[in-house]
């Protein structure tokens, strides 16, 4: 055991030595500090501007920054010129105020997001779903998280109405989008996108209200069970992959768990991620 | 020249063509005024934003997050009510109960999966009805012509508004009216 230990230690050290030494080899071909004076001579630069000059000479020693730098360069000059450009940039408005702040929504579902994934994963350390089959943990973690946790109480607080705030944002950002018609060509693939997201975060809600394990989570439960096992033919499996189960049982929880702290984040954060960069392809549609 | 060079050929042209036609529109928005992202959105936003926030955080000091009893398989069943984001699709079981109910044989695949005969019940009718507004939503994209605003396309507008009043009727009128 400490035989493993210590060869895992030298080990580890060694491979931080060779990175460092391969990394240090910047004073010998670059002459890096030339470059660097001779840009600082062109112009006043700033504090922000110089540390930025800084930081990226110095990836550019180490990684040879030159050869993306122009990829990119052309990448984001040949996108459309729109694509920085804000909404009311691009169609010269003057007015900001007026139903324009709903086009806030899609920022306001983002930014609970955040605040879900921040509040969650905190109260994911000490939640306990009961893993050796008996779910009874789950609401005693619950009751601690409620009751002793410093802070806890506020931090569910916070999650749960952030959950209210995101399911009403996303359901009123795709109102706005219907009644705006920025569905339309070219923005299907978007849309589409928007309807996986709203069921989606639907069953974020799902998922999470059923993680108590109180009175009120069994009873959603079991009507959850009833309508996954009342699909004909497939119904049983269904209800196995999503309750672990054809009816309840104390892996239930478990199951929820995963969906609700693996399985949905991954895939509601990477439609954000892809939604958000069509958004910013595309720019927002046309105000009416 | 193959076939693929003439394509090559084709495709070079039509890149030429588009580049022009670009340029000369960047041309014309490099000449644009109005508000900026800085400060103006960036101000806007942080507006709408802080006020949410503080909403939020007013909400989560007013209103304890519920917590009852814990869960009790022998218990008879209580009260039961989802969250309001799911109710529409318990309106469409509650309303599956009073809607007719019977029993289809599955036939030959029905005895590979171990389910010769499927009820259609109250729950089924609750799942299938569930399926028609999420699928619907999947649907404008592809249902229209050129684009317009609502005010030029009142039949698109109120359709809108026509979905939006069912999913309110199922969610919560009907749970008024049901015994
Ligand atoms: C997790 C949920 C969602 C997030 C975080 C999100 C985020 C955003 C953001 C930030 C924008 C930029 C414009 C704006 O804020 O209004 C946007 C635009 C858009 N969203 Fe979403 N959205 C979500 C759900 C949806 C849903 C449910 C739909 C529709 C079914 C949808 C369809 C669209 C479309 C079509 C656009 C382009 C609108 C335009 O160009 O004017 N999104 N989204």
């Amino acid at each position: 055991m400490t035989t493993m230990f210590w060869v895992l230690w030298f080990f580890i050290v060694f491979l931080v030595l060779l990175v460092a030494f391969t990394l240090r080899k910047e004073n010998e071909e670059m002459p890096r500090r030339d470059i660097l004076r001779a840009v600082e001579s062109t112009g006043k630069m700033g504090v922000a501007e110089r540390s930025f000059l800084w930081v990226f000479s110095w990836l550019d020693t180490r990684f040879r920054l030159q050869d993306y730098w122009n990829m990119s360069k052309g990448a984001y000059y040949n996108m459309h010129r729109q694509m920085p450009l804000t909404h009311a940039e691009k169609y010269k408005l003057r007015i900001i105020w007026y139903w324009y702040p709903l086009y806030c929504l899609g920022g306001i579902s983002f930014l609970s997001f955040i605040i879900l994934v921040i509040t969650g994963t905190v109260l994911g350390i000490y939640y306990v779903p009961g893993g050796e089959g008996d779910p009874s943990p789950a609401y005693a973690s619950m009751q601690y998280i409620m009751t002793e946790l410093p802070f806890g109480y506020i931090l569910r607080a916070v999650h749960h109405w952030t959950t209210h705030f995101m399911v009403a944002s996303v359901f009123l950002h795709m109102c706005r989008v219907y009644f705006t018609g920025a569905y339309r060509n070219p923005r299907e693939l978007n849309w589409l996108i928007g309807v996986a997201l709203m069921a989606l975060t639907i069953v974020f809600g799902y998922s999470g209200y059923l993680l108590p394990w109180d009175s009120l989570a069994y009873g959603a439960a079991i009507i959850g069970i009833n309508l996954a096992n009342s699909s004909p033919l497939v119904g049983k499996y269904i209800a196995t992959l999503l309750f672990s189960g054809s009816e309840l049982t104390p892996l239930t929880v478990t199951r929820m768990y995963f969906i609700h702290v693996f399985i949905l984040p991954v895939i509601v954060t990477t439609l954000i991620i892809i939604h958000l960069f069509i958004v910013w392809v595309q720019g927002i549609a046309e105000p009416h | 020249m193959g076939l693929i060079d003439n394509f090559g050929r084709v495709a070079s042209l039509y890149m030429e063509e588009k580049e022009q036609l670009q340029k000369a529109e960047e041309k014309r928005k490099r000449t644009r005024t109005g508000h900026g992202f800085w400060p103006h959105e960036v101000l806007r936003d942080s507006i709408i934003f802080a006020s949410m926030i503080s909403i939020l955080l007013f909400y989560a000091w007013l209103i304890p997050p519920p917590l009852h009893g814990a869960a009790d398989p022998y218990a008879q069943a209580g009260f039961v009510f989802p969250d309001w984001y799911v109710l529409f699709s318990y309106g469409y079981l509650r309303w599956g109960e009073y809607l007719p109910q019977f029993v289809v044989p599955t036939g030959f695949v029905g005895e590979i999966v171990g389910q010769p005969m499927f009820p259609w019940n109250a729950a089924w009718w609750g799942a299938a009805l569930t399926g028609i507004p999420v699928g619907i939503l999947a649907l404008p994209p592809f249902l229209g012509g050129r684009e317009k605003r609502p005010v030029e396309d009142p039949w698109f507008a109120a359709a809108g508004a026509v979905y939006l009043a069912h999913i309110w009727f199922i969610s919560v009128f009907l749970h008024q009216h049901l015994p």
